[in-house]
């Protein structure tokens, strides 16, 4: 592992070397082996091929000394065999093995089995020598003796004995060693020559990439303006390349990044300046506005104590208005039938008035009462699920004989609806539809139309009152449900002036709204609407959450 | 074709086509007396023996008149188709050449055989006829005395087995011809190799002579023969044999087969085998169709005088000059 780290650390030509150079060390070796081998090899075939033609030769030559059992008729040929190069020892044995002539070294031919009893065979091999045996036979037919058709039969061979000859390895031994030395020399010198042009060429190669590696450390050190030389092979040059252009380009980054940051700064710094003046900007508005809440919640407390003290003395002085006014309306009726008795008729017209002028104040109490209740949260309703057909035809009957007196007529679609059940307080919602009525036929001209409209939808209820009158503009549109607001009414149309308020606030207590489509010289069409039974519960709950 | 003869006969020639008529016949009987068909078989093998085979066969064409049916045997022989072969071809007699030829006629027997180109015994009974390839004693013999007529003696070593029939005829030829026969009979390469180590030391001398058989159970060619070469070389007797290759290699001379003549001589067996029947048979005969190969470098060593004459004689002579 530690060897392995210790490669790594090594340079990219260090590395080249080594991995090249153990390379070129083997392969020279390996090299030099396998043709020491393969030489020694043939060699050695070479050598064993020779042993095997003297041998079968020294066999053909000894036929005579075994025919005649006379190792003089093959001594000559035997001495002459002897003198051959690494031929060490010769024999010639008979079919028992018996030695008839041996010459040399004996070898162990007359002590072994299963010898080949035909052609030369190479019998035993040791460490220094080749033992090869031949059989020798007598009348051993040539080449052109051999299945010639002339004879009556083909007479067998004669097998006589073995001839014997020992070869050394002397010269094998001394020319395989000539052989691994030359080898292995000619392979050192030419991986020696081959390591020397790799650490050249590696040196060449590696060279500018040593250099194109020290910028690059320099450049990593952090140094500026650091530029790769552009030399070396065309792999080196591109990476010096794609350098140089790398640090161009992080340079150009580095001054925009540093002008964006010094843009920033400022930026900071003036959205800081910017905010600390928003801020104070902002407490001193917070302040303000705790000031004006301050004063909101005093106004509002003044408010609720003046309404308060209006209520109460609206209460008061309702009630002390109406003790005087019963009074002065009693007694003015009571003079007037008290003229009719005496026959002081001349003091009717004017006790009448008196008497009129008496209720109006009266029902102006009684209104600005209510409204006063309304405003003051002290009116309390009784809502109820109504019939809202039977509280119209009750309205209705009411305001017949009204309008009849201004010849105006009435229509309404209660025949053509089912009945219709409505969340309301079914007093107030008949003063309601009386009112609208009553508007109606008051503001309306002589011989007019008069129309009551139910609408059923599905979950509300609209219940419209149109009239053919002189009609609203929409500057009197939006002052209509303001309180003592009598538009174009003159003295001869009796009205408060405060029964469209109490109207719009009733129909409000009871979840409805109110409203009023008109235009001038055609008409008006006051409309409320009301949640069915039911629905204003729904609508209640919807609204709280 | 009657109404042909009618024509010849009564209209122009009659005398003449009488005449031509016989002429024909007579001719047709003749033919039919030789009209027989000489089946041969032969090995189908390599050269040289090929062409050897192919000159004697030529011999026995040109004797038979081309009445003759080839048939070559390979190594297996079917003889079924070999006795169909005999029945389709109308074959009358068989001429069989070679040891393998010889061994496949004794399956048959529907024809008369007649046996050459081997070296061989006759039979006892002499029942097969035909021609050894050993050379007869007597022409080697009269070759002998006319090439070297100083010699008294001949020695020669054989196999009993073999050639005790031409032993036998060696006596009387030798007889004939002044010529006393030494006989070695041996038994094996062995015992005939200590023989010519007895014989060789004995004799020297141009009044002897060496007769070397071809006979490879009692002549070693690359031990033995060379020793003889050498003791004859150097004690100067004539040493003679029947392979012409042993007269390149320095032996006096040999007389060998004249293959085509030998042919003849066994085709005119066969014709005569089957006009006479097995009656006419005279067994096994030795060659008499021979050549004459001779060594006149040996000739010299030995102060032999060889004429003009004799020189016109030699089919082959070594070494070649």
């Amino acid at each position: 592992m530690r060897q392995t780290q210790h490669v790594r650390k090594m340079g990219f030509r260090n590395q080249l070397l080594l991995a090249f150079s153990i390379g070129i060390v083997i392969m020279a070796l390996v090299s030099s082996l396998a043709i020491s081998e393969l030489s020694k090899r043939a060699v050695r075939e070479r050598l064993v091929e020779e042993g095997l033609k003297t041998t079968e030769n020294f066999a053909e030559q000894s036929t005579l000394a075994l025919l005649y059992q006379s190792a003089d008729n093959a001594r000559d040929f035997a001495e002459a065999t002897l003198a051959l190069p690494d031929i060490v020892g010769v024999g010639i044995f008979d079919q028992e093995r018996i030695p008839v002539l041996v010459l040399g070294r004996r070898g162990n031919l007359d002590r072994r089995v299963g010898l080949p009893k035909h052609g030369s065979h190479l019998v035993s091999e040791t460490s220094k020598s080749w033992h090869f045996s031949s059989p020798v036979y007598a009348n051993k037919p040539s080449s052109d003796q051999e299945d010639s058709p002339f004879e009556a039969s083909t007479p067998e061979p004669e097998f006589l004995g073995y001839a014997q000859v020992i070869l050394s390895k002397k010269t094998l031994n001394q020319l395989s060693r000539n052989i691994y030395v030359t080898n292995l020399s000619v392979s050192a010198v030419l991986a020696l020559f081959l390591v020397s042009v790799l650490i050249w060429l590696t040196t060449r190669i590696t060279r500018p990439l040593n250099t194109l590696s020290k910028t690059m450390h320099r450049a990593e050190l952090g140094e500026q303006t650091v530029r790769a030389e552009i030399s070396g092979t065309r792999e080196v040059v591109e990476m010096g390349t794609a350098f140089n252009t790398m640090m161009q380009f992080l340079e150009e980054r580095e001054a925009q990044l540093r002008a964006a940051r010094d843009d920033l700064e400022a930026r900071v710094q003036e959205r800081t300046e910017e905010l600390a003046h928003s801020n104070q900007e902002l407490h001193q508005e917070i302040a303000e506005r705790k000031l004006i809440e301050r004063q909101l919640i005093d106004a509002k407390e003044t408010a609720v104590k003046a309404s308060h003290a209006k209520s109460v003395f609206l209460s008061n002085m309702s009630h002390e208005l109406r003790t005087p006014l019963n009074a002065v309306i009693g007694y003015s009726e009571m003079m007037l039938e008290e003229s009719d008795d005496n026959n002081l008729r001349e003091f009717a017209p004017d006790l009448e008035k008196i008497n009129d002028a008496g209720r109006h104040l009266l029902a102006l109490i009684s209104e600005i009462l209510n409204l006063a209740r309304i405003e003051s949260g002290k009116m309390d309703l009784n809502i109820n699920c109504v019939n809202l057909n039977k509280i119209s035809e009750d309205s209705l009957s009411i305001m017949y004989p009204i309008a009849e007196k201004r010849s105006i007529q009435i229509r309404d679609n209660l025949a053509e609806i089912k009945s219709i059940e409505v969340d309301a307080d079914e007093t107030r919602l008949k003063e309601i539809l009386l009112n609208l009525l009553s508007n109606a036929v008051k503001y309306n001209s002589a011989q007019g139309n008069i129309e009551l409209r139910v609408d059923d939808r599905e979950d509300e209820v609209v219940v419209h009152v149109i009239d053919d009158g002189p009609g609203l503009s929409e500057e009197e549109i939006k002052e209509l449900f303001e309180p003592f607001n009598r538009l174009k009414a003159g003295d001869e149309i009796e009205g408060t002036g405060i029964g469209l308020t109490i109207t719009k606030r009733l129909i409000e207590m009871m979840h409805g709204h109110i409203g009023v489509v008109s235009e001038p010289g055609k008409g008006s069409d006051f409309w409320i609407s009301l949640p069915k039974a039911g629905a204003s519960h729904a609508a209640l709950f919807s609204q709280n959450s | 074709m009657r109404s042909f003869l009618n024509t010849l006969l009564l209209r122009k020639h009659g005398f003449a086509t009488v005449v031509l008529l016989l002429t024909m016949l007579c001719v047709t009987l003749l033919a039919s007396a030789d009209s027989h068909r000489i089946g041969v078989l032969y090995p189908d093998i390599r050269e040289p023996y090929r062409s050897v085979f192919a000159s004697i066969i030529d011999g026995i064409e040109h004797k038979a008149g081309g009445k003759v049916a080839r048939y070559p045997l390979g190594k297996d022989v079917d003889t079924d188709m070999l006795r169909a072969w005999v029945e389709k071809q109308h074959i009358n007699v068989i001429i069989a050449l070679g040891r393998r030829s010889v061994s496949v006629s004794t399956e048959l027997r529907s024809v008369p055989v007649v046996t050459g180109a081997v070296q061989m015994s006759p039979d006892k009974d002499k029942k097969t006829p035909g021609v050894a390839l050993n050379p007869d004693p007597r022409l080697l013999f009269q070759q002998l005395k006319s090439l070297a007529p100083q010699v008294k003696q001949v020695s020669v070593v054989y196999n009993p087995d073999k050639n005790d029939w031409l032993i036998a005829r060696a006596r009387r030829a030798s007889a004939n011809q002044g010529l006393k026969l030494k006989i070695y009979p041996a038994t094996d390469l062995r015992d005939a190799a200590k023989i010519y180590r007895k014989l060789l030391s004995e004799i020297s001398g141009q009044k002897n002579a060496v007769w070397l058989l071809n006979d490879r159970s009692v002549l070693d060619q690359k031990a033995v023969f060379p020793l003889v070469l050498k003791s004859a070389w150097e004690n100067e007797f004539v040493v003679f044999s029947n392979n012409p290759a042993h007269v390149k290699r320095g032996v006096l001379f040999a007389m060998f087969p004249d293959n085509e003549a030998m042919g003849k001589t066994l085709a005119r067996i066969a014709l005569r085998r089957v006009r006479s029947g097995s009656s006419s048979s005279t067994g096994i005969v030795p060659l008499s169709d021979l050549q004459i190969a001779f060594n006149l470098r040996t000739a010299e060593h030995l102060d032999l005088s060889i004429d003009r004459k004799q020189r016109e004689q030699f089919d082959l002579v070594f070494p070649h000059r």
